[in-house]
């Protein structure tokens, strides 16, 4: 059997994008995530991948990178948070957010960076 | 805004008291990055800014065009303006000069005038008599006089009289001394004072 | 009409208008030349002021309605972050806050406090280098962060311009605004605020 496609790698890092996506907006303080230029240029040159069965591949979540180095990933989020709840202890929780759902996959968190870019009343 | 309502959440300043503030406090506010500020800036120039500039280039959706990129372009370096106070000048400054650009790309041949070196090029051509009866009745006396004046005495008398800016300011916005700003004004007025012997006015 | 133009009592038109705001002198109130001028450059001064009322109400000289719009939006993309600011000093690495992010937050501070505007506005990250922890401030009531916070948290340092409006005690409102952006950092960012240094640049 080969290995997967590079159409299915890349459906398979969109499914872990969403998931570290709503894992991040799950977090108490998190407002949403902020798309940037950017990540969202990445996106863009990323373009449209259509696997084997002709299903379209989901599009990336914006706010979110992904680096794989092997097993290792690292990842960078950008959010806005609410006022009612410090940002530091909401990016923590995120950063905590990010490592569970990796390891849930069997990957080894790399580089785990989250970046306050608004904070909303 | 009662100061000492419930501590535990701030609210932002409320919408209507930022048009009230000063154009000092609103440059000042933007310059850090504050966009709403910046919005009643815009509101509050792009009226006289827009006429400055359609009467400079008396074409609407370049005046337009120009304006909004002057906008833009103030955005983009108001971190490196040294005064607030100096906004308005430097506000004119880019309006100005992207007129007189826009004016020379569509009209490259023209004669010198001599009263104003850095604007090569720019005389008004001298409308004949049934085209200036036509643009009184459009624009009335004074609107018709001036859009007959050289550019450059145009632009300086126009800011003084119509605008408000300051000596200072017309020179800023105009790139040449304050001296050069004065003898151009004074020039303008003859000139409109002049005409001004066939006008009828309401006084009258 | 050349530069040196002289009206035929030898008197020039810039004689005149220096002298418009007062009475005509000696000779300007027999002189049928000079009256001549007076009435016009009165009659121009009025026009000017009639332009600009009525240019800035002409619907005609309005840029269109989505102009205001249309400029924001292109102001609005052009994001400014300022630096990022370590939002937690001890732990590894890449928990950050923009800057502008907290801007914002010191200018909701500043503007619950009333009689102040506050403009522009800087958030620098204090490294402690010494290790000594040392909690600049205590003057006007203003708490100094925890020490907790002092020893984990990292501190950040406010740079403030502001305008005050007429009849507000300076003393006063500075000491809530310190008081008011050191709360509202910490709650909202967890940040400590260590100096919060002011400019008044205007008293209006």
């Amino acid at each position: 059997m080969t290995g997967p496609t590079h159409a299915e790698l890349r459906a398979a890092t969109d499914d872990l994008r969403d998931e570290l996506a709503a894992a991040t907006e799950a977090v108490p303080g998190v407002v949403r995530l902020e798309p940037t230029l950017r990540n969202a240029l990445r996106r863009l040159q990323a373009g449209t991948t259509v696997l084997a069965n002709g299903r379209a591949a989901r599009s990336a979540a914006d706010g979110i990178e992904l680096h794989r180095r092997g097993e290792v990933v690292d990842v960078h989020v950008d959010v806005a948070t609410a006022a009612d709840r410090a940002a530091g202890a909401t990016a923590r929780e995120v950063r905590q957010a990010l490592a569970r759902v990796l390891v849930a996959h069997a990957l080894e968190p790399g580089s785990l960076t989250v970046a306050v870019l608004s904070v909303e009343r | 805004m009662t100061p000492d309502a419930d501590p535990s959440v701030v609210q932002p300043l409320d919408a209507g008291a930022y048009e009230e503030w000063d154009d000092a406090s609103l440059v000042g506010r933007a310059a850090s990055g504050d966009d709403s500020a910046f919005a009643v800036l815009v509101r509050r120039y792009q009226g006289p800014l827009f006429r400055h500039a359609l009467r400079l280039t008396p074409d609407r959706r370049l005046a337009e065009d120009i304006v909004q990129e002057a906008f833009l372009t103030a955005w983009r370096r108001l971190p490196t303006l040294q005064t607030p106070e100096a906004f308005r000048g430097w506000l004119y400054q880019i309006t100005t000069r992207r007129s007189i650009d826009a004016f020379r790309a569509r009209r490259p041949e023209q004669p010198v005038d001599t009263t104003a070196p850095e604007l090569d090029g720019l005389v008004a051509a001298e409308p004949g008599p049934e085209a200036r009866a036509e643009q009184r009745a459009q624009l009335g006396d004074l609107a018709a006089a001036l859009q007959e004046l050289p550019v450059a005495q145009r632009a300086a008398w126009a800011m003084r009289e119509v605008d408000g800016l300051s000596y200072e300011e017309v020179a800023v916005a105009l790139g040449v001394p304050v001296s050069t700003v004065r003898g151009r004004i004074a020039r303008a007025r003859r000139e409109l004072v002049e005409r001004m012997g066939s006008w009828q006015t309401t006084r009258d | 009409m050349a530069d040196d133009a002289r009206l035929s009592c030898g008197r020039s038109i810039d004689d005149v208008w220096s002298h418009l705001d007062g009475p005509p002198d000696e000779h300007e109130r027999t002189c049928p030349y000079c009256l001549e001028a007076r009435a016009r450059l009165l009659r121009l001064s009025d026009a000017a002021i009639d332009l600009r009322s009525t240019e800035a109400a002409d619907p005609a000289l309005q840029p269109d309605p989505g102009f205001t719009a249309s400029v924001m939006g292109l102001v609005r993309a052009e994001v400014r972050r300022g630096q990022a600011i370590p939002l937690d000093a001890d732990e590894v690495p890449g928990l950050t806050i923009s800057e502008q992010a907290v801007v914002g937050l010191v200018w909701a501070a500043a503007d619950s406090v009333p009689g102040i505007r506050a403009r522009r506005c800087r958030v620098r990250p204090f490294t402690d280098d010494d290790g000594d922890g040392d909690g600049d401030g205590g003057e006007d009531g203003w708490q100094p962060p925890d020490e907790h916070e002092l020893r984990s948290g990292t501190l950040v340092d406010v740079d403030l311009a502001l305008a005050v409006e007429p009849g507000t005690s300076i003393v006063e409102a500075t000491a809530t605004l310190r008081r008011r952006v050191a709360e509202q950092v910490a709650r909202e960012t967890g940040l400590g605020v260590r100096r919060v240094d002011l400019t008044v640049e205007d008293v209006l």
